[in-house]
C-alpha cells in the first residue's frame, strides 16, 4: 500500500486530538513544525524565541482543536495561531521594553529602519528590505510567497477580510520595491 | 468591472479559475498591467529564494514530548485556577476582618483600652503595628499578633506582614527581626533568607532600612526585594523608588528602578538588569523566594556547585528536554543548579552552555547569560558560537546598555563562515544602527 495512503489525513488528526488522543500531536508536529518555525523566525527575527513560540503553537492545538472547521488545509489555521502568538510576543516585548525604560523594542521600527543601499553591501538587498518591512507587511508575504496560501486562506488565517488581504499584500510588494529601489524592478530589466 | 481593476486580486490569488483565465488573456492585450504583474512577479521571485533557502528542522525530541507538556499545562492551568480562587477568598476574609477590627476599634467599650494605649505611648517608643496578612508553613514567636518581632520561615513557606504602612513579605528559610523604632525610621534587621518590601512614602527625614550582615540598605518609599545568605552574599533588587546600599566598610552604592546588585567582600556590587518578573508586583518577588536556597540566582560559578554532591545528582537526572521543561515552565533556580553542575563535570559541553545562557536570559539575569554565551563561544562548534555570538550581542545591546561590546560581537558574527549566519540580515541592519555617526 502507498505509504501516504496509510498515513492519516490532517483532518483525521485533528478530529483525535480534538477527541483527546495527545499522541496525535507529534504527527502535526513533523508535519507543519518546520513551516510554522520557518514563519515564526521570519516573523520574530528572534530564532530563540521562534522555537519557543512554535512550541506553544502545537501546545495550544488540542483545546483549540475542537472549535476547528474544515476551510481546506490545516496549514492556514496553524499560521494564523502562528501569526497571534507572535503578535502577542511583540506585545510582551513591548510592554517589558517601556516598563524597564532601557530596552529597545526588538524588530526595527519603521522610522528607524535604513533604506537597504545605506547599509552594508555584503547582503543581498531583498534580504535587507524584507527585515525593514512592518509586521503586517512580512506576515502576508511570508503566507504567499514562502507558504503558497491564496489570498481566501491568508484572509482565515489573519482572521482579516479578503479584501483587506488583497490590499495588504499589494501595499507590502510596493513598501518592497520602494525600499529597495524602482530601478531594480523596472518592467524594462524584466522583459 | 473592468479587467484591469482585477489586477490586485489576481495577484493575491483570490480569483477562481475562470475569473484567472480571463486576467491572463487581459494580461496579452494591456502592457500596464503586463509590466504590473511581471514586477509583482520578480519581487516574489526573489523574496521566495530568500525565504526559503534555509531549511528549518524541528526536534525530534520535542515531537516525543509534546502529549506530556500538553497534560503538564493544563495541570498548571487548573492549579493556577485553585490559586486564584483561594486569593479571592483570602481577600474577602481579610476585607471583612479588616471592618470588623474596625468597627470594634470605635465601640465605646474599647475606650479604656485606647487610653491604656495612649498612656503607653507616652512612655513607651512607639512602634509600628504588625497585622498578620498571610501565613504558610512560618513560625511565629508570638502568635498574638501585634506584637511577633521575631519572625522565622523554616522550610518553603512565605509570611507577608503589615508593619504600620510598609508591607513586608519574608520568603523561605528566612529570619528577621521586624521594625523596631519610630515608624518614620524603622529597621528590618535580616539574619538570612529573603525579604521583600513595599515601603510607605516617608518624609524626607526618616527612613527604612534593612540590616543584613554588616549592609545597610536604606529606601524613602520603594519596593525591592534583599536575600541575604548569612554569610557573605547579599542581593538587592529594585522596582521602584532607589535604594542606598551601605557595605560593612562604610561605602555606598545607589540601585535604582529595574537593578539588581550582588554584594560580596571579594565584589563590591555587580549591576545587571532586575528579572522582569520580579518588576510587577512583591508577590512575584516573594514567589522566586521561594525557590530552595541556593546561591544560583546571582552567583554560581561551576567550581561552587561542583562541590555539592546533591547538584551532581540533580544532573544525572535531567537531559536536555528536561531542563527545556523546567525552563518552559519557569523553574529557572532549578534548571541553572543541573545545567551549571553538567559544565562543571563537562566544560565543553556546549549544548549545556547554549541552555545554560538561555535560562538566564529568561529569568533576567542578562549578565550571566552573556557569560554562558561567551563561555560557548570558546567551546562550541562554528554554528553554536554564531548563535551565541548573536544572543550576546542582542543582550549586550539591548539590555544591558553595551554598544562597544554588541558591536564587536555583530562583527565577529557576520565574519563568520557563510552557513552559520542565518540572521546575517538583522546582524547588518543592528551593527548598522550601532556604528551610525
Amino acid at each position: 500500500m502507498n505509504e501516504r495512503l496509510s498515513q492519516p489525513s490532517d483532518e483525521v488528526v485533528i478530529a483525535r486530538l480534538a477527541a483527546g488522543e495527545l499522541s496525535e500531536l507529534g504527527v502535526l508536529y513533523v508535519r507543519h513544525g518546520s513551516q510554522v518555525l520557518r514563519f515564526l523566525t521570519h516573523t520574530t527575527g528572534d530564532p530563540s524565541a521562534a522555537e519557543d513560540l512554535c512550541q506553544d503553537v502545537f501546545l495550544a492545538v488540542p483545546n483549540a482543536a475542537k472549535r476547528y472547521r474544515e476551510l481546506g488545509k490545516l496549514r492556514p489555521w496553524l499560521l494564523g495561531i502562528a501569526a497571534r502568538k507572535a503578535k502577542s510576543w511583540k506585545r510582551r516585548q513591548w510592554v517589558r521594553a517601556t516598563l524597564l525604560d532601557r530596552f529597545r523594542f526588538w524588530a526595527p521600527l519603521e522610522s528607524e529602519c535604513e533604506p537597504p543601499h545605506a547599509l552594508p553591501a555584503q547582503q543581498s538587498a531583498i534580504e535587507r528590505a524584507f527585515v525593514c518591512l512592518p509586521q503586517q507587511f512580512r506576515e502576508v508575504l511570508l503566507l504567499q510567497v514562502a507558504e503558497g496560501l491564496t489570498g481566501l486562506e491568508i484572509a482565515a488565517a489573519l482572521g482579516i477580510s479578503p479584501g483587506a488581504a488583497r490590499v495588504r499584500l499589494h501595499r507590502a510588494r510596493q513598501e518592497l520595491r520602494k525600499l529597495l529601489g524602482d530601478a531594480a524592478f523596472d518592467v524594462e530589466a524584466v522583459a | 468591472m473592468k479587467t484591469c481593476d482585477q489586477l490586485g486580486d489576481y495577484l493575491a490569488q483570490l480569483l477562481d479559475v475562470n475569473a484567472r483565465a480571463v486576467v491572463e488573456a487581459h494580461l496579452q492585450e494591456c502592457s500596464a498591467c503586463r509590466a504590473a504583474a511581471q514586477q509583482a512577479e520578480k519581487v516574489d521571485k526573489s523574496l521566495r529564494a530568500f525565504l526559503l533557502q534555509r531549511e528549518f528542522q524541528v526536534s525530534p525530541l520535542t515531537t516525543r514530548r509534546l502529549p506530556d507538556l500538553v497534560k503538564t499545562q493544563r495541570r498548571e492551568q487548573r492549579a493556577r485556577g485553585v490559586r486564584t480562587a483561594f486569593a479571592g477568598m483570602a481577600a474577602a476574609t481579610l476585607a471583612l476582618v479588616l471592618i470588623v477590627a474596625r468597627r470594634n476599634a470605635e465601640s465605646p467599650l474599647r475606650a479604656n483600652d485606647a487610653n491604656v494605649g495612649a498612656a503607653n505611648a507616652s512612655t513607651a517608643p512607639q512602634v509600628p503595628k504588625i497585622t498578620l496578612l498571610f501565613e504558610e508553613g512560618a513560625k511565629l514567636s508570638d502568635p498574638t499578633l501585634p506584637g511577633a518581632r521575631h519572625l522565622d520561615v523554616p522550610g518553603d513557606g512565605r509570611l507577608v506582614v503589615r508593619a504600620g504602612e510598609d508591607i513586608i513579605g519574608l520568603g523561605a528559610r528566612s529570619q528577621a527581626e521586624l521594625p523596631e523604632g519610630q515608624p518614620q525610621d524603622s529597621v528590618i534587621r535580616l539574619a538570612s533568607g529573603v525579604v521583600a518590601v513595599q515601603a510607605a512614602h516617608r518624609s524626607a527625614q526618616g527612613s527604612l532600612s534593612v540590616r543584613a550582615g554588616g549592609y545597610t540598605v536604606r529606601v524613602v518609599g520603594t519596593r525591592f526585594v534583599v536575600t541575604w545568605d548569612g554569610v557573605s552574599h547579599l542581593l538587592v533588587g529594585v522596582s521602584e523608588g532607589v535604594v542606598r546600599v551601605v557595605d560593612p566598610h562604610g561605602g555606598e552604592r545607589s540601585v535604582r528602578p529595574g537593578q539588581q546588585m550582588t554584594f560580596s567582600e571579594q565584589d563590591p556590587g555587580t549591576l545587571e538588569a532586575l528579572g522582569s518578573e520580579a518588576l510587577h508586583s512583591m508577590d512575584q518577588a516573594l514567589d522566586a523566594a521561594r525557590q530552595p536556597a541556593s546561591p544560583a540566582p546571582f552567583r554560581g560559578e561551576p567550581a561552587v556547585l561542583r562541590s555539592q554532591p546533591s547538584v551532581s545528582a540533580i544532573a544525572s537526572e535531567l537531559d536536555d528536554a528536561s531542563i527545556k521543561q523546567l525552563i518552559l515552565e519557569g523553574a529557572y533556580a532549578r534548571a541553572e543548579r543541573a545545567l551549571l553542575a553538567r559544565v562543571g563535570a563537562a566544560p565543553r559541553d556546549a549544548a549545556a552552555w547554549w541552555l545554560l545562557g538561555e535560562c538566564r536570559r529568561k529569568a533576567g539575569q542578562s549578565q550571566q547569560s552573556v557569560s554562558a554565551y561567551r563561555r560557548l563561544i570558546e567551546v562550541g562548534g562554528p554554528a553554536e558560537r554564531n548563535r551565541a555570538r548573536y544572543q550576546a550581542a542582542l543582550i549586550l545591546e539591548e539590555r544591558l546598555n553595551s554598544p562597544a561590546a554588541a558591536i564587536e560581537l555583530y562583527r565577529a558574527y557576520l565574519a563568520a563562515p557563510a552557513g552559520t549566519r542565518p540572521l546575517e540580515a538583522s546582524a547588518q541592519l543592528r551593527l548598522s544602527r550601532l556604528t551610525r555617526p
